[in-house]
């Protein structure tokens, strides 16, 4: 790992330390058991799922439409793990994508070398799951000082670095018209269906990105 | 206990959907062309992760 990498993967793991204990604050602040918000932080270990499934039960939801919500959030991880199955042996190896994240795919995505991306996908991975269980216990603990990240911007520390980390990716015509059309799908779904189906919808955009090359060539040609 | 049950289905299912993303890329012969399709599919994911991330 070069200084500069380990330097944004540690940054990462931070803001994730905040972010847990704005987690473990909220959990119990809004009524909940201390033991909760610790016990989904090592089971779960998905912190847009968490937080909503928090959300649901605190708001008088029902614990199906709690669980049912969690996972269509995370129906993501699917294709994530997909795109970043190569890091992992055969077998029962496979187990350890237990702790990939949205931030851990990416930060391996950006790598080429098979061994580099084992190695960010381990560091960052693991760094993340100790931070966000560290933060989710001095939040859930230490309770009210810290209720709400949102204050301090750390809620956008996320989609900042998952942005920077997709950049490099977008340097194609083609690639930049599916993202392009995934946003748009994504953003005009999300009034009307569940959290996390929207992002899946997004997928159908990578059309967009099909017999792109002629137009290109036409273009140059005439 | 039933919020115990519900976060252990809820840990579950989101182990089974991390899980199963590498054990299907294992039964999946990776063209160049699929792989690109692939980089082009998590682009478009993270692109759509932080518009509703950051605008809804």
């Amino acid at each position: 790992l070069d200084s500069e990498l380990a330097r944004d993967i540690a940054l990462v793991c931070l803001a994730c330390g905040f972010v847990g204990a704005s987690f473990g604050a909220i959990t119990v602040g809004s009524g909940l058991p201390v033991w909760l918000p610790m016990l989904m932080s090592v089971v779960v270990f998905a912190g847009a799922a968490q937080f909503m499934f928090v959300a649901i039960i605190a708001s008088g939801g029902s614990l199906i439409a709690a669980v049912a919500t969690g996972l269509i959030v995370n129906t993501r991880l699917v294709p994530l793990g997909f795109a970043v199955g190569d890091v992992h042996g055969r077998g029962l190896a496979r187990l350890g994508n237990y702790v990939m994240t949205d931030e851990s795919a990416a930060f391996t995505l950006s790598q080429k070398a098979p061994e580099n991306r084992r190695a960010v996908f381990w560091t960052c991975s693991i760094g993340l799951f100790v931070c966000w269980n560290i933060g989710t216990v001095i939040g859930a603990l230490g309770g009210r000082f810290i209720s709400d990240t949102d204050a301090f911007g750390l809620d956008a520390a996320f989609p900042a670095v998952l942005l920077a980390l997709l950049l490099p990716s977008l340097d194609n015509g083609p690639t930049r018209r599916a993202a392009a059309a995934g946003v748009v799908i994504a953003l005009a779904t999300s009034p009307f269906l569940p959290a996390g189906v929207p992002v899946l919808l997004a997928l159908v955009g990578v059309l967009a990105s099909l017999g792109g090359d002629k137009v290109a060539r036409k273009r140059v040609t005439s | 206990m039933m919020l115990v049950i519900a976060v252990f289905a809820l840990g579950l299912g989101t182990f089974a959907f991390r899980v199963a993303g590498p054990v299907l890329r294992a039964r999946v012969e990776l063209s160049p062309r699929v792989e690109k399709l692939m980089m082009t599919g998590v682009a478009v994911l993270f692109a759509a992760l932080v518009a509703t991330a950051t605008l809804i």
